[in-house]
């Protein structure tokens, strides 16, 4: 310690060194976020501040417990940042302390080639200690770059990828602990710790890669089984609409018999438009649109007529043959959601609007909802109505893109003041 | 502009043109406006026209019929009618947009708020000319604009223009409100887009043309794309 505090020059070197790969871990780390709050070099320097104080102050025989600074410190920048669930924190920072002590590994192997030794130079602050940290910063940065350009998916996992977590970083904590100060520290490296630690370094990586194929299926998998989740509720809903739709009906063959009366009156009297309004009227109060897909006929009339009970100008443009669409369940799932929300920002608003256009060619299928609306909070990129129950406002967003992923489709939001835009695009298979 | 309206009842053409020359005298476009009683005179002048109103239940000739003889590709269609609805079994049209007899002034209002801002970008012309060529053409009709070799190549739907110049100094006159960069050296107008599939990385036009997006432009494309079809 006192050769080094009297070599300020490489302990200014040395610090340098050590911010640029914690800012590119952190830098890392932050490829997972959907927002972040521009505090990555801060939260740096802070990193590094507080590991060397720790390995200047705590006693030899406790450095070993320095390992968890990092994961500890990433796991804290996770909780800032990412409102999420604690395992899903976890998952991100171990991910990306393990892109560090793969480097580490790395280099640890390489030594025994070129007969390097690790722990000499590393206190020498040789030209060889200058090779190896710029070389881990290097592959680190180039790590950072490539995740970057081929992370696209949404995380979601499994408990099985859950277990499999758990065991990297059993290992990850397991080998520093164990290997490294018992056996790789007698120096020069010989060939049993070679041996241990290439099959570590396989080991880790191969761990890394079932992990990542593993998020990538479970995330379709828990895609469908959310939208099946949805579905049942879906069901029971429509459940509900027949059971009123029936009580409907019953009333207007009940009432039929006034419609008539009326409807008489007013053609013997010779007030033929009266009349004929009248019957057009009732039309509307019965059916509306109709396309060539029921299941579309059936949702579009009955968010039409709750739009009008909010005396929301309600107009609908379809283009195209919709009797082979999507599966009928999802279309009805994501033009439902999408037209709840509409009228539940139109009604808050004056005056009251929604433009419907939808069109369907041999290639797609486009959704563009366009509604009035008054105030809108944006939290996290996702909207969040002005009704109380926030909750479920957020669940109808997050249906419409599960259903826009599912098809592998794009959703397009903008707004301004008082107009809301919605466009969905799903391409169809041919 | 040349506005077109057909409707079989005089006194709502004539109600339609109070409004429209109320609303449009204040815009500094020229103007005409064109009444057609029936279908057969309005197919007969339909590829003089920008813009057409156009009743859709009308005798003889109804609103389905004329739209599918119509060979104007570029003619914007506002559909007038009763309902509050038109459904379409087929996607050919292109319909901007309809409004409601009962909805007139209200529905008008909106309707042309929206077209003029349309037309304002439909005025624009890209302009070229060297010393043995000279090109002036609107913005709105180029489907799109390819680089081939030391040339760009600027194809409309009937004709292709051929002139010297580099890709880096004409792309920049042409808006990113319209036109899209898939990959560099190709140009593409947006409302010639028929689909653009991200999965496989294709555009295909209304043409049948196919192009491909590079990869190092695809967000890019996602974003333009996005707000192209997003505009309020």
């Amino acid at each position: 310690m006192e050769v080094i505090l009297q070599n300020y020059n490489i302990l200014i070197i040395d610090f340098l060194f050590t911010l640029i790969e914690n800012f590119f871990l952190i830098k890392f780390l932050e490829i997972f976020f959907h927002k972040t709050k521009n505090i990555s070099l801060l939260f740096s320097i802070l990193l590094t501040l507080i590991s060397y104080l720790f390995y200047y102050t705590v006693p030899f025989d406790f450095q070993v417990f320095g390992t968890f600074i990092v994961p500890l410190f990433l796991l804290i920048y996770c909780k800032i940042n990412l409102p999420d669930k604690f395992t899903k924190q976890l998952l991100f920072s171990v991910l990306t302390y393990i892109n560090l002590f793969l480097v580490d590994m790395s280099i640890y192997i390489i030594s025994f080639f070129i007969d390097i030794n690790i722990l000499t130079s590393l206190v020498a602050y040789s030209f060889d200690y200058i090779l190896i940290i710029t070389f881990q910063r290097l592959s680190l940065i180039v790590e950072y770059f490539f995740v970057k350009y081929f992370y696209q998916t949404k995380p979601l996992y499994s408990n099985k990828t859950s277990n499999l977590i758990i065991l990297l970083l059993i290992m990850v904590i397991i080998y520093p602990e164990v290997f490294l100060t018992k056996y790789i520290s007698k120096s020069p490296l010989d060939f049993f710790s070679f041996t241990i630690s290439i099959l570590l370094f396989i080991i880790i990586l191969f761990l890394i890669m079932l992990i990542y194929k593993n998020i990538q299926i479970d995330n379709k998998k828990i895609i469908e089984q959310e939208i099946l989740i949805d579905t049942i509720k879906h069901e029971e809903r429509v459940l509900k609409l027949i059971e009123d739709k029936t009580t409907e009906m019953n009333r207007i063959i009940h009432d039929l018999k006034a419609h008539k009366s009326v409807y008489h009156y007013l053609e013997e009297n010779s007030k033929e438009n009266e009349a004929n309004d009248y019957l057009e009227q009732l039309k509307n109060s019965i059916m509306y649109v109709y396309t060539s897909n029921d299941v579309l006929n059936f949702i579009l009339n009955e968010k039409a007529k709750l739009a009008k009970s909010f005396d929301i100008d309600i107009k609908y443009i379809l283009q195209g043959d919709f009797s082979t669409s999507i599966e009928n369940i999802d279309l009805s799932i994501l033009i439902g959601n999408l037209l709840d929300n509409a009228i539940e920002a139109a009604k808050e608003s004056t005056p009251k609007f929604i433009h419907v256009k939808m069109t369907q060619d041999n290639h797609k299928l486009l959704i563009d909802i366009e509604n009035s609306f008054n105030k809108i909070n944006v939290k996290n990129n996702s909207f969040i109505s002005t009704k109380n129950n926030n909750k479920k406002h957020g669940f109808g967003m997050s249906n419409i893109k599960l259903i826009v992923e599912k098809y592998h489709g794009n959703e397009y939001i903008n707004y301004d003041d008082s107009i809301f835009k919605h466009v969905c695009i799903l391409p169809l298979k041919q | 502009m040349n506005i077109g309206i057909c409707d079989d009842e005089i006194e709502f053409i004539e109600k339609l043109n109070i409004i429209l020359m109320m609303t449009l005298k204040k815009t500094n476009h020229e103007i005409f406006i064109k009444y057609f009683l029936n279908g057969y005179d309005l197919l007969e002048e339909i590829n003089k026209l920008d813009v057409l109103f156009l009743d859709y239940e009308m005798p003889l000739l109804n609103g389905i019929d004329i739209l599918k003889k119509n060979t104007n590709k570029t003619l914007i269609i506002i559909i007038i009618t009763k309902y509050d609805h038109i459904v379409f079994s087929t996607f050919e049209f292109g319909i901007y947009w309809f409004i409601r007899k009962s909805h007139l002034k209200n529905d008008i209002d909106k309707c042309l708020k929206k077209l003029l801002k349309e037309f304002n970008k439909n005025s624009e012309k890209f302009k070229y000319s060297s010393y043995n060529k000279s090109i002036s053409l609107y913005f709105h009709l180029i489907n799109y604009v390819i680089t081939e070799k030391n040339y760009i190549k600027i194809y409309t739907d009937d004709t292709c223009y051929k002139i010297r110049e580099t890709f880096n100094s004409i792309s920049k006159k042409f808006n990113s409100n319209l036109f899209l960069i898939p990959s560099y050296g190709i140009l593409i107008n947006m409302n010639f887009i028929v689909f653009i599939d991200f999965h496989s990385s294709i555009i295909y036009l209304n043409n049948g043309k196919e192009i491909k997006i590079s990869r190092s432009k695809k967000k890019e494309v996602k974003e333009v794309y996005g707000s192209y079809l997003t505009k309020l």
